[in-house]
């Protein structure tokens, strides 16, 4: 079954990639540029990172 | 792309992060117990930590492709419209599952990596607003795309369970019995991980690969259409 749901996984990720084709034309569809966004999101994990770590104590 | 005083702004990108933000619920609680938290032990925030910010981007990245491909064609209306969300679909998806991840609020499954986890999650944001959106219209006679989606995408949509992979095993079965090229294209499946790979493998182009997923997924959204449900999970 592990063997099946590898091939599912695989399935979905290479029908992402071959329907995607140009990514940049992606992120362009909702206003910015892959760059741009990922340089958001690591902004907001890297302050969620630090908050978990102020809150629990851990690491 | 958010509205102000009932206008919509276009082509304007703004941060879900700014509006979605989840607060740390259990942590504090248990900051203030002298206990670390319950949800996850340190080898969950281990793992989450542990991820480089070259990693993390390639999280980030493929998270929102998987988000995007599954919007396809469900966001001019309905639970998924950018309409009902007041945000990007996309980027409301991609940060309120981080978020969900960092703060705790998801229970962890060791068996799945960050990746899986944050599919995961999505799948289960997914499905909640497509509930709370059928809730909020249950008297109105609204059109959505949610209502009657391909056996594909219900697959997809429930992505970890052992009998949906078992029907997308057969359909492939079936869809590539009579393609030489097609088969041999899914017998790449077992040893390559990328379309790198298969180009290595199998010495064709990504152009010419590109097209065989794209066939193969047809076939198979043709095949799933034209079965009734209960013909394909007994043959399963």
């Amino acid at each position: 079954m592990e063997t099946k749901r590898k091939l599912f996984e695989k399935f979905i990720d290479f029908s992402i990639e071959a329907s995607i084709g140009d990514e940049e034309e992606m992120y362009r569809k909702i206003g910015t540029t892959k760059d741009a966004y990922l340089a958001k999101k690591l902004e907001m994990i890297e302050k969620l990172l630090k908050e978990r770590t102020e809150i629990t104590g851990i690491p | 792309m958010i509205y102000e005083n009932g206008q919509l702004e276009d082509n304007q990108f703004v941060d879900a992060s700014k509006h979605c933000q989840i607060p740390f619920p259990d942590l504090t609680v248990n900051a203030a117990e002298g206990k670390s938290n319950r949800e996850y032990s340190q080898v969950e925030v281990d793992a989450l930590l542990n991820l480089s910010q070259r990693e993390w981007s390639i999280v980030v990245d493929r998270l929102f492709k998987y988000v995007f491909y599954k919007l396809n064609n469900k966001t001019d209306f309905g639970a998924h419209s950018e309409h009902n969300l007041m945000i990007n679909p996309a980027d409301y998806y991609v940060t309120n599952a981080i978020e969900k991840l960092i703060t705790g609020s998801w229970k962890w499954k060791r068996e799945f990596s960050i990746d899986e986890q944050l599919k995961r999650i999505v799948n289960s944001l997914l499905s909640a607003e497509i509930r709370a959106y059928e809730l909020k219209h249950e008297n109105e006679n609204i059109l959505s795309y949610d209502k009657n989606p391909f056996v594909l995408e219900t697959l997809i949509d429930k992505d970890d369970s052992d009998l949906n992979h078992k029907i997308l095993f057969a359909a492939m079965e079936e869809c590539t019995k009579n393609d030489k090229e097609l088969r041999s294209f899914v017998r790449a499946y077992d040893d390559c991980n990328t379309f790198d790979d298969m180009q290595s493998k199998l010495g064709w182009s990504k152009k010419k690969l590109y097209a065989l997923q794209k066939k193969l997924t047809r076939k198979i959204k043709s095949y799933l259409r034209s079965h009734p449900n209960k013909q394909l999970f007994n043959n399963t």
